[in-house]
């Protein structure tokens, strides 16, 4: 979720010492390992929420003509999305797709790279996400919309189409 | 018929709340007839399932804790121990 190593590394740091300190909180017979990611998952918001409100990450317009780049003026395609070349179940297992996926997702900015993993990995309710990260519902659905567009269009320039070729 | 960009738009709403039941009328009606926005379907359900999973497909040992960092916040929590 985190690009920057060290960062990454610090917030490591920080839900330890946490969970260090708030041992007593644990309680026998959960499993220590979720209770820790649970930390780190705070952790992470909190920083998002820290860096989106002191203007360290890019903050993309709040408003959002959707994929208007894609389209002509009678909102037809200009270049028809590509087929898949074979089965996703099989695309997921190919190396080559995943080293490309993570290199479309490292291209993607901070804050849309971790709305968009909060929505479709940690599958965390919208309300839930505009509350912790301090965001309306409208700028979510323009953050987490520009970035599963993005990651599709990274996916089919950098994958699809040459795989086609 | 619907334009195939409002039938993308659709398709990428729906990833976030349910559609309506005139939307989604709307869009398979859409898609029945406009193999291009199947694709555009099939790519964005592909992102979605890649996501869904992201944790196996792209974290690798290099994403790991380095040993320095490990001895490091070691060192931290014995002090914060103590």
């Amino acid at each position: 979720m985190v690009k920057n190593r060290a960062t990454a590394e610090e917030l490591v740091q920080e839900t330890f010492l946490a969970g260090l300190e708030s041992l007593h909180k644990f309680r026998g017979g959960s499993n220590p390992r979720a209770w820790l990611f649970g930390i780190l998952r705070h952790k992470i918001h909190d920083y998002f929420r820290t860096a989106f409100r002191f203007g360290e990450l890019e903050r993309p317009g709040e408003t959002y003509d959707f994929e208007a780049h894609l389209f002509d003026e009678q909102g037809a395609w200009i270049e028809p999305p590509a087929a898949l070349p074979c089965s996703p179940d099989e695309l997921l297992q190919a190396e080559q797709f995943r080293k490309v996926l993570e290199s479309c997702l490292e291209k993607l900015p901070d804050i849309q790279r971790s709305v968009l993993l909060m929505r479709a990995f940690e599958e965390l309710p919208a309300q839930q996400i505009c509350k912790e990260l301090g965001i309306s519902s409208t700028y979510l659905w323009v953050l987490v919309h520009r970035a599963r567009g993005g990651t599709r269009q990274c996916l089919e320039e950098n994958w699809l189409r040459r795989t086609g070729e | 018929m619907l334009p195939c960009r409002e039938s993308a738009r659709l398709i990428a709403v729906s990833y976030e709340r349910p559609l309506g039941l005139w939307e989604n009328l709307k869009l398979k009606w859409h898609l029945r007839a406009c193999a291009i926005c199947q694709r555009y379907r099939e790519q964005m359900e592909l992102v979605n399932r890649a996501l869904s999973r992201v944790s196996d497909l792209i974290v690798t040992d290099e994403d790991r804790l380095s040993d320095d960092a490990r001895r490091r916040i070691a060192g931290k929590m014995k002090l914060e121990g103590e």
